[in-house]
């Protein structure tokens, strides 16, 4: 008997060992001053996704630049890819009180999390590093601003062209796309195309969010009224428009259904020579660099409109938590990353998206850097980007308008129903402020 | 004649079955072989054209998460959320099958009530609680909530009651304790049982996927599985990467199964009871 409670005793004090090894140390920072940024050892944790794997090492590359012109900063790289899991894994370390210092969020994700108090005014460290005007560009620095305040810095941005395969364009015989361009122009080169052979398709445009709220404008409509008061969902415009997109599966057919698709993704289409024009961020190029076969010849072009032209913009922007032990540094991290001159030449060389830097020289490498060609339309599309609708519910909003959009894209419901459920959906779900 | 019959087309319906069973996992293999080349294609593409070992070179040379440390955190966390959980509930089994004490009536359908909350219930709970404690980012905190398990106590203990006393007075006889009794006597005859719920334990620990995703921050400490969503959602068109992934993932839990299922299927030590 004496020997059984030994072993007990034995048990219970090595479970009572385990739990004592646990507990995770706090940051053991200085407190934070505000003179200068501090020359005591700081510990620094930055969640971010724009990298991924596929420019992981340009990440380290450029944090390796800050370690060395800041050598007592050390950053702790957390990265992830873009995706479910990061937003999952953020908001969860946030909401529990664990936030990171520096945590990077896209333009859409940007009022959601702005409007939850959870970033930092950031305007007096602007200021302290004379970056309030000259260094960003205006287009980026709206994207980090809110009610006047900004809370965020620029990290990269990129826009969306339409991806066209040369090949395929030269076996119908028809002129590559010009700026010009119009809805008309594209349905019948994607007619011309889609006649080439079984499986071959003129063009995809996915049918969801994103691309409604963009769409609509190329045809002189939006998702919400001028004061952005009430919804405008199912106007005769997005109507059309939507029946548009819709025509171009069943009455042109230049574009796979869901069953002619049969699950492939448009980039397995793209690289196989399947797919004649593509919508595609810039943040794809370096992708299809990599998986596009030699004789591929490809370019880019902005994407045709309507009576108007409507082009994506989005930008990453790096916010500094509210509850950051050493704020002044971690805005010192994210503005060197954004814009200092080395770390936006690796960028560039590496073609990850676009540094938010205005130089105009900059534009110049980056142009000259084929595939694809004709990349001057990725400044071009510049000139014509609208913005996603700012609303604290955009997540929201985006996975109603999808599923309504996708039920007409596959044909269950009207686009007429479509749009009308949605705008009923909408007015009823979603406050707008 | 008739049962000839019987037999070929049993047989014919059986393999047909398992031979679509086993395609999906046949164009993963290939699939994690191939290189630039589009991956969803019809006709199906069965061989690579042109086959080649990046995929895997890819996976192992990742720079955001190290596969093969993960793949390490994995086995080991697997490891103990296996024997842990099978020591404490058989201890308790027991207990509750063996051993009379006054409170077993209330204790016992308390413990299975607790059977009847869904994980994702107490996941918010045992979240706010480590971060009380200071737990999170660490093994401890995510061992902390699946050391013990109803559902091996109940399993554990529906087994040992099949279990003829004799055995156990046989060795109380012969001046054995109780803890000598557990292990000695009881342990290796409900040993179908262990292997059965260890086998559950593992699985369920390998594949766990949300609980160490908001527990762990560290790349380091991460597991298996949450290096290869990490990579689905980085990688989303490279297929091959992600196939050459699942196929890695795959093939210690394939040969743990394996391994289980021969103890699984061992009969139980019946005879040697005296009449």
């Amino acid at each position: 008997m004496k020997q059984s409670r030994t072993v007990v005793v034995g048990i219970v004090l090595v479970t009572m060992l385990l739990l004592a090894a646990g507990p995770s140390a706090v940051f053991a920072g200085g407190a934070g001053e505000r003179a200068a940024v501090s020359t005591g050892p700081v510990e620094l944790v930055y969640n971010n996704f724009s990298a991924g794997e596929t420019n992981a090492k340009v990440l380290n590359d450029m944090l390796d630049l800050f370690r060395q012109k800041y050598p007592n900063i050390k950053v702790t790289n957390d990265a992830m890819g873009y995706g479910d899991a990061y937003w999952t894994q953020l908001t969860t370390r946030i909401a529990g009180g664990n936030a990171p210092d520096a945590f990077e969020v896209n333009m859409e994700n940007f009022i959601p999390y702005v409007t939850r108090d959870v970033m930092l005014p950031l305007d007096e460290y602007y200021a302290a590093a004379g970056a309030k005007s000259g260094i960003y560009s205006k287009a980026v620095l709206d994207a980090c601003t809110y009610q006047g305040k900004l809370y965020a810095v620029p990290q990269s941005f990129s826009t969306v062209v339409m991806i066209y395969n040369k090949n395929l364009f030269d076996r119908a015989g028809i002129a590559y796309p010009t700026e010009n361009w119009k809805w008309a122009d594209a349905v019948a080169a994607g007619q011309k195309i889609t006649a080439l052979g079984e499986d071959i398709w003129g063009t995809f445009n996915p049918i969801q969010f994103w691309e409604f709220y963009k769409v609509v404008q190329q045809n002189g409509g939006s998702l919400l009224s001028a004061d952005r008061k009430h919804f405008t969902i199912n106007s005769p415009q997005n109507l059309e428009t939507l029946q548009y997109m819709v025509d171009r599966i069943r009455k042109y057919k230049v574009m796979p259904d869901k069953v002619a698709q049969a699950d492939r993704t448009e980039s397995d289409l793209f690289v196989e020579g399947r797919l004649a024009m593509w919508l595609n961020g810039v943040w794809s190029f370096s992708e299809l660099q990599k998986r596009a076969p030699a004789d591929l010849r490809w370019g880019a072009e902005v994407e045709p409109g309507n009576t108007a032209k409507a082009t994506h913009f989005f930008a990453n922007v790096a916010a500094v938590s509210r509850t950051a032990k050493h704020p002044k540094e971690a805005f010192t991290l994210l503005h060197f990353l954004a814009s200092d001159p080395q770390v936006v030449a690796l960028r560039l060389k590496a073609q990850w998206e676009l540094p938010t830097v205005s130089d105009p020289k900059l534009v110049e490498t980056y142009i000259n850097a084929t595939p694809p060609d004709n990349k001057k339309s990725v400044f071009r599309s510049l000139e014509y980007v609208v913005r996603p609708p700012a609303l604290k519910q955009f997540n929201e909003l985006a996975n109603l308008v999808t599923t309504k959009l996708e039920a007409a894209r596959d044909g269950t419901l009207s686009p007429k129903e479509a749009l009308d459920q949605a705008q009923a959906e909408a007015e009823r779900t979603i406050k707008l402020e | 004649m008739r049962k000839v019959l019987g037999k070929v087309l049993f047989y014919a319906f059986i393999s047909i079955v398992a031979f679509l069973v086993i395609v999906p996992f046949l164009w993963m293999i290939g699939t994690s072989f191939k290189a630039r080349e589009a991956t969803y294609t019809i006709p199906i593409r069965w061989i690579p054209e042109r086959p080649s070992l990046e995929a895997y070179q890819a996976i192992f040379s990742l720079t955001n998460v190290n596969f093969l440390r993960a793949t390490a955190n994995s086995f080991f966390l697997s490891f103990i959320m296996t024997v842990f959980p099978l020591l404490s509930s058989a201890m308790a089994a027991y207990a509750f099958a063996k051993i009379e004490f006054r409170a077993k009536r209330i204790l016992f359908p308390l413990f299975l009530a607790t059977m009847m909350i869904p994980a994702a219930v107490l996941m918010v709970p045992n979240y706010v609680l480590l971060n009380t404690l200071g737990l999170l980012n660490t093994y401890t905190g995510l061992l902390l909530p699946s050391l013990c398990s109803a559902f091996a106590i109940f399993f554990i203990r529906q087994f040992m009651m099949s279990v003829d006393n004799a055995y156990s007075e046989a060795a109380l006889m012969d001046g054995a304790s109780w803890l000598r009794i557990f292990f000695s006597v009881m342990m290796p005859l409900t040993r179908p049982a262990l292997m059965t719920m260890g086998l559950f334990n593992f699985m369920g620990a390998w594949n766990n996927f949300m609980w160490p995703l908001v527990v762990l921050y560290n790349r380091d400490k991460w597991t298996l599985q949450l290096a290869l969503g990490n990579m689905g959602n980085q990688f989303g068109n490279f297929n091959h990467y992600l196939m050459a992934g699942a196929l890695v993932s795959l093939v210690p839990i394939v040969i743990v199964y394996l391994v289980s299922q021969k103890y699984v299927e061992q009969g139980l030590a019946i005879g040697g009871l005296k009449a």
